[in-house]
């Protein structure tokens, strides 16, 4: 009791005190102080936003440019005038439509395998009780360590084993035929079974693997752990089993996680450039990053031979915008979601 | 196995639902032990198809010479290509040396940014929402071929602290080796704060779990901020200093691009270029040229022993240093 009564005359004393000090010399030191202390923090604030934002204002400034620009050492950022060429040109080049087409079907159709597979998987690992759980959960990390490249060799002769499925993922309009063009005759290595299908980035995020699986078990697994057990026993009691409970009351509850690994799993599956490159070999089955790989060579086919004439850095950059145009839109709007991701999940902690 | 108590049993004998599945003698935990494994089941499959079973067979393939993707046409070689990563191939070694080097010099950079930048974003500020919004930006369009057009371009070069009298004076004091080193952090200090949009997430979250009470405690005991930040946010970020130091070595390990800063021994001006990593050579060793799948098999098992070598170093070296509050 004494503290209590303590406190309270202290806290008199004190607020007695400032009303004094408010207009004094020394409150209008302390308040130019914080107002100094903020300039500067906002002024480091932009400065590393400048940092981070510069390759983007640098690809923007340079695509428009034209080739007198480019060589003109007078112009820094801004062009004379809005070439659009570049713009048209890598278009074509990196053959939007049809890659975009690409890509989005294999971030989609791996982002959905993902969030239900990892969902059901996490909700094993943060809610149910069996023996070895914890053995296992080291495993879902050790996963996470292991580089792709390791195992990069039996996966691809894996997947050349694999059976032809009935029905090949690619809505971008080609058939799949296994010698399409006449490019791969008979005995080329890479024709055979999953090899030019986009089964390899789907089939696995179908069972928890994939890109980053492991990170996204672990965000379920957070996320499951933190309802609470109330709800669960209440649907048991009503009679509800484990796979109805999950569907209908765990899952739409941890829909912030839902979002979270969708979002992520759709940029990160649209960045990927080394695996797409050793199960896809023709062309029209480019993804779009993997696009820019071969821009010289398309660049040739698109112009008639001519390329090299056109081929320069103004239009690498229009065409590198091209390719992170769509993620950087989803990005602008769903930029809530990615920076409060790991609040939201509860990942740490 | 605990039996189902009594009452279990006269529950199930008056209901038939009940009696119904207590055919199989299933006590309730094991019931539940199966559900659960049913639960994981999915990721046990996958685990076993796309990562246990093809990490063995790259185990075993690394003994042996197979070209070309015949898979018939296995020769066991034993030890010899291993042998071959360090004794024959002139360029394995290099890129590999490289690539420590890079991980042990970008680690601690990246860690000492993304806490300063983590503890800038985390303060109550206009408009805040709009910087974490661009610090994160990396993460979403940092595609490797992107970067690599970018960074091949000189976009990331002297936009931080390319000064010269900076270089000449590491220069001086550390060596050409080591001044080389630290010197192509500073010079490409897009790329270092490029590869941290995790890491300022998590330093972040981690920020925000410790307790106002404990500063405003620490003030009225008449600490300054510095002290405040050495006795108090320190030590109760250290979890996650951890956390983002195993993530980032990973993030490194396993990133298919690598941007080399090339220190000029006459000048100590950085140019940059954009280096062959070890991922890069080993899809290379694979899949052009001969097609030479257990010789690359091994590069990769090397690479994988080695990356887990230096966790387990970053782990030990940190095990001490670490303080849990509570029962975390």
């Amino acid at each position: 009791m004494a503290t209590v009564a303590q406190t309270r005359t202290q806290a008199q004393a004190l607020r007695r005190a400032r009303a004094r000090e408010r207009f004094s010399a020394y409150a209008i030191l302390k308040l130019l102080k914080t107002i100094v202390l903020r300039i500067i923090t906002y002024l480091i604030l932009a400065d590393i936003a400048f940092v981070f934002m510069f390759p983007v204002f640098y690809m923007i400034a340079t695509s428009f440019k034209s080739i007198q620009d480019l060589t003109d050492p007078t112009i820094v950022w801004i062009a004379t005038g809005f070439d659009w060429q570049n713009y048209t040109l890598a278009w074509q080049a990196v053959d939007f439509v049809h890659s975009f087409s690409n890509s989005a079907q294999i971030a989609i159709l791996a982002a959905i395998g993902q969030v239900i597979s990892c969902a059901f998987v996490g909700y094993g690992f943060g809610r149910m009780t069996f023996p070895g759980r914890e053995l296992l959960f080291l495993l879902v990390i050790f996963t996470f360590l292991v580089p792709p490249e390791t195992i990069i060799v039996p996966l691809f002769i894996l997947y050349k084993t694999m059976p032809r499925l009935a029905v090949d993922i690619n809505l971008g309009g080609f058939p799949h035929l296994l010698t399409a063009n006449g490019s791969f005759g008979p005995g080329n290595i890479f024709d055979h079974g999953w090899i030019d299908t986009y089964w390899p980035f789907i089939f696995p995020s179908f069972f928890g693997e994939g890109l980053k699986g492991a990170v996204f078990i672990l965000i379920f697994r957070q996320t499951f752990r933190q309802q609470p057990r109330e709800l669960e026993e209440a649907a048991r009691v009503d009679g509800a089993g484990p796979i109805q409970t999950f569907f209908r009351i765990n899952l739409p509850l941890a829909s912030a996680a839902v979002l979270v690994t969708f979002l992520f799993s759709i940029v990160w599956h649209w960045n990927d450039f080394l695996e797409p490159l050793i199960y896809l070999n023709r062309q029209q089955l480019f993804t779009l990053p993997m696009r820019l790989s071969v821009l010289g060579q398309t660049l040739n086919d698109v112009t008639g031979g001519a390329g090299s004439d056109f081929y320069n850095e103004a239009l690498a950059m229009a065409a590198v915008l091209l390719v992170i145009l769509p993620v950087l839109i989803l990005y602008v709007f769903t930029q809530r979601f990615f920076t409060e991701s790991i609040d939201r999940t509860g990942v740490v902690g | 196995m605990i039996r189902a108590p009594a009452g279990a049993i006269v529950d199930s004998a008056s209901s038939p639902r009940q009696y119904k599945r207590s055919r199989f003698h299933l006590s309730l935990s094991t019931r539940r032990s199966l559900q659960g494994y049913m639960f994981i089941l999915p990721w046990v499959l996958g685990f076993c198809f796309f990562l246990a079973w093809p990490l063995v067979r790259s185990f075993i393939l690394s003994f042996h010479e197979l070209e070309a993707v015949n898979i018939n046409n296995v020769k066991w070689v034993g030890i010899d290509n291993y042998r071959q990563a360090f004794f024959v191939d002139p360029q394995f070694f290099p890129i590999l040396v490289e690539q420590i080097k890079q991980t042990f010099v970008n680690t601690p950079a990246i860690l000492i940014f993304s806490l300063f930048v983590g503890m800038l974003a985390n303060q109550k500020l206009h408009g805040i929402t709009a910087f974490r919004g661009i610090f994160f930006l990396p993460v979403v369009i940092g595609s490797a071929q992107v970067i690599q057009d970018l960074f091949s371009q000189g976009v990331g070069a002297n936009t931080f602290a390319g000064n010269a009298d900076v270089a000449g004076f590491l220069f001086q004091l550390l060596g050409p080796t080591w001044s080389g080193n630290v010197i192509a952090v500073l010079g490409r200090m897009s790329l270092v704060l490029w590869a941290s949009g995790v890491q300022i997430l998590i330093f972040m979250a981690g920020l925000k779990s410790i307790g106002s009470t404990y500063y405003e405690a620490g003030r009225i005991d008449g600490a300054t901020d510095w002290e405040l930040f050495w006795k108090i946010t320190v030590p109760l970020i250290s979890p996650f200093v951890l956390l983002n130091i195993i993530y980032t070595v990973v993030d490194t390990f396993t990133n298919s691009f690598s941007v080399q800063g090339v220190v000029s021994q006459v000048t100590g001006a950085v140019t940059e270029k954009t280096g062959t990593t070890v991922l890069q050579y080993i899809q290379t060793t694979a899949f052009s040229g001969q097609f030479r799948l257990g010789y690359a098999a091994a590069l990769g098992w090397i690479y994988f022993l080695i990356m887990f070598v230096v966790l387990m170093v970053v782990i030990w070296f940190m095990s001490g240093k670490i303080y849990y509050a509570g029962d975390r």
